[in-house]
């Protein structure tokens, strides 16, 4: 690999690596605290919401649901016995 | 991810093609050094541990307050060990507040379990040694990148970010050298696999009673085969596993489903990139039409909620579109999702034996035996299905089961399978370049799979939800 290359190579990479601080120090953030996504955000907090849950292990709310379930079938068994 | 060789490429290679290949290795030999085995030894002694910490740290009298009706809350005594960044808005340091002390612990656990398998694989450990801290703290970038919560609401996965790590090096100055033997993708893969098997748990599959089967067993089989054959009869897509990772993941669960059936079907890094790009895309935009849609329709939230746990792909999502409806939507939404995502053992497993007697066999030789089958077989699918049998047993079975196996899975399995897909999706963007990328759209081919699929499952889900909720089983789910 030539000087040349490499430098070309480590630019791209520092050019890259800026691109995404400006993302995401400057663009998210001031996005998050726009008055519709901050509400739209606490919401999801409030409910328990992860939308990036990738499995039903990973959401909160689906614990809280669970756990619901799994009372209502006690009290179902404790009843019947 | 082929279970008869080592190799880092997710195709079947040119020795499973062949229908009698010479001198196989031993079943005892095979189990002491294929990736496979060593997945579910992996997977098995983390769940082994995870379990073992859960039942020896259980408080006194669980048995007493599960009788009386008002079970204990079961807290692993892994929890403060392990952890993964979490979400921030202004600072990104907040993601690692109070978390570092886990964090390190899911490295080192990680580090010490691949770094034993590496050595008794005959593999260069101090090559592992060196490499592992950098691609795990790829991962961790990763995650702190996805931790942002305006890329959590709109369900932007930790998975894109993994692979957008990897990509931006791997495009840029290159993978270093001194990285590959950390880039394990189908090991990692694999291993979290077998974690995840502990997820699947059969016996919440009658959460929502037979309407819920219906929507999503009955519907996402249908859906999944259909949308399959017709991306191999109509659209003619020359690699049938990428037609089955995108059939999969559009019609089960997402990112997962496509994980998993990526590894049944030994299906190309590339492939399964797209496959994840394709659902993330389309579940953003769904997330945000389809309750707009039920709202502007006047539709039952019961029924609506069916609808959205049926047909959008991601977990969190469903949870996103449901609440928008109101409690009911949300409720029936995310349980019809949490039975569709325990289709994915069954799925696995279904699309590993299809590939091995059918897309593999030779077209010279009319049958396959059980022993080219068994040759064949991605032996990891079988650690994942068992792990989700034990599991779901000791969920019924144990008087505290479901508290016992949740704490193991939140508290400590879930993580570190979470670390496994991150860390393999950080080398499977190490390993690509981006020019491999594009010549996987095929002329648009599977995004044309993608709608077409979408809009039948969004047709029979409707009318299997519809017929389910409010015609044979009004009564099952009250408001």
């Amino acid at each position: 690999m030539t000087y040349d290359s490499q430098v070309r190579k480590t630019l791209s990479l520092l050019g890259v690596i800026a691109v995404m601080a400006v993302v995401w120090l400057v663009i998210l953030p001031a996005h998050a605290r726009q008055e519709a996504m901050r509400k739209h955000l606490e919401w999801l907090d409030q409910q328990g919401i992860d939308p990036s849950a990738m499995y039903y292990t990973e959401l909160e709310v689906m614990e809280d649901i669970l756990r619901r379930q799994r009372s209502a079938q006690l009290l179902s068994e404790a009843n019947h016995e | 991810m082929n279970s008869s060789s080592d190799s880092v490429s997710l195709e079947p290679t040119n020795e499973a093609a062949s229908v009698s290949p010479p001198d196989r290795p031993s079943l005892w030999r095979d189990m002491g050094t294929n990736e496979d085995w060593w997945a579910i030894w992996c997977g098995m002694l983390l769940l082994s541990l995870a379990f073992a910490a859960v039942w020896l740290g259980r408080p006194d009298g669980l048995l007493e307050s599960i009788e009386l009706g008002e079970p204990m809350k079961v807290v692993s005594p892994l929890k403060e060990f392990l952890a993964k960044p979490g979400s921030w808005e202004a600072n990104p340091l907040a993601s690692l507040s109070g978390k570092l002390v886990g964090i390190g612990g899911s490295f080192l656990v990680l580090l010490v379990l691949f770094a034993a398998a590496t050595k008794i694989r005959g593999k260069s450990l101090p090559g592992f040694l060196i490499a592992f801290p950098c691609v795990f703290l790829l991962a961790a970038l990763a995650y702190v990148l996805a931790g942002h919560t305006v890329l959590k609401a709109y369900n932007l996965e930790y998975a894109l970010w993994a692979l957008m790590v990897g990509l931006i090096i791997s495009n840029t100055v290159g993978t270093p050298s001194f990285v590959r033997p950390a880039i394990m993708t189908e090991f990692f893969i694999k291993t979290g696999l077998v974690l995840l098997g502990a997820e699947v748990l059969m016996s919440r599959l009658l959460a929502l009673g037979l309407p819920g089967v219906f929507v999503a067993w009955v519907v996402t089989p249908i859906v999944l085969i259909t949308t399959y054959w017709f991306g191999q009869k109509f659209l003619k897509i020359p690699s049938r596993s990428l037609n089955m990772v995108v059939s999969a993941d559009m019609s089960v669960c997402g990112v997962s489903a496509a994980i998993a059936t990526a590894a049944a079907c030994k299906a190309k890094k590339e492939e399964l990139s797209l496959a994840i790009g394709l659902s993330l895309s389309f579940t953003v935009i769904m997330m945000v039409i389809l309750p707009a849609i039920i709202k502007a329709t006047g539709m039952d939230p019961i029924l609506g909620g069916a609808w959205l746990g049926g047909t959008i792909d991601s977990t969190g999502a469903v949870a996103a579109a449901g609440a928008v409806l109101g409690d009911e939507a949300l409720e029936v939404a995310a349980t019809v999702k949490m039975i569709q995502n325990i289709l994915i053992g069954v799925t696995a497993f279904c699309v590993a034996i299809y590939w091995v007697t059918y897309v593999e066999r030779d077209s010279s030789s009319p049958s396959i035996g059980i022993s080219e089958i068994w040759y064949r077989f991605p032996k990891f699918v079988l650690g994942f299905v068992a792990m989700s049998i034990l599991f779901s047993v000791l969920y019924s079975v144990l008087a505290a089961g479901p508290e016992l196996v949740d704490a193991m899975i939140k508290d400590s399995t879930k993580i570190l399978r979470g670390w496994l897909f991150c860390l393999a999706f950080v080398c499977i963007g190490l390993e690509t370049n981006f020019k491999k990328l594009l010549p996987q759209m095929q002329g648009g081919k599977p995004l044309i799979l993608y709608v077409c699929g979408q809009t039948l499952n969004l047709c029979l889900t409707l009318l299997m939800a519809y017929l389910m909720f409010k015609v044979v089983f009004p009564t099952s789910v009250t408001p």
